[in-house]
């Protein structure tokens, strides 16, 4: 049987099935030496999406980052104004003690030296009245 | 917001009153500052860091 033959043979479902194998034939040919059936250009659409994508994680990281280093810096200056703080309120304690032990220690001050020092404090409290606290042990901050 | 503190003497100050508000102003100079300090540096640096951020 020639192939004159074949085709004069075929029923309408055989040349639907014919066109649909060599379409699937094309198709894997065209696939296999590069060629690519994309119209609306949506490979570069997806491509494009993803590079702004990938953008926008790297600068979501280096915000993450530098957010991070931030909470790190000032967990490290919130500790040395600690340390600070008992630093001096130590120091502070022991010399207070040693004021409270000292011999001449309820030695009323001289009364012209007493009222001239307390009307030097009353006038800084007039220009800051929220800062003065009398003096006491536990009063250094 | 916590102010600084100035120790001031009491009524009828004795030596011991006076050694001690010299003590504690010094020490509340030294506080204050550090405070101070620190609330300096963090908005330096959360400015820079907010900087950073629209870079």
């Amino acid at each position: 049987m020639s192939a004159r033959n074949w085709l004069r043979a075929l029923t309408p479902l055989g040349w639907g099935a014919a066109v649909l194998i060599v379409l699937v034939v094309g198709v894997v040919l065209a696939r296999g030496v590069g060629l690519r059936w994309d119209p609306f250009d949506l490979s570069k659409r997806q491509l494009e999406a993803a590079e702004v994508r990938a953008a926008s994680a790297e600068k979501d990281a280096a915000a993450r980052r530098l957010e991070v280093e931030a909470v790190q810096a000032q967990a490290r200056r919130t500790d040395v104004h600690h340390q600070t703080r008992i630093a001096v309120a130590e120091a502070t304690a022991r010399t207070l003690e040693q004021a409270g032990q000292a011999d001449d220690a309820d030695i009323p001050l001289d009364e012209d030296r007493g009222d001239r020092l307390r009307a030097h404090d009353r006038r800084l409290c007039e220009l800051a009245p929220d800062i003065c606290v009398a003096a006491s042990a536990g009063s250094a901050g | 917001m916590t102010p600084c503190r100035l120790a001031i003497l009491p009524e009828a100050p004795t030596r011991q009153d006076l050694d001690a508000a010299y003590a504690l102003r010094g020490a509340q100079l030294i506080a204050c500052d550090a405070a101070r300090r620190m609330a300096v540096e963090t908005l330096i640096a959360e400015r820079e860091m907010q900087d950073g951020l629209r870079r």
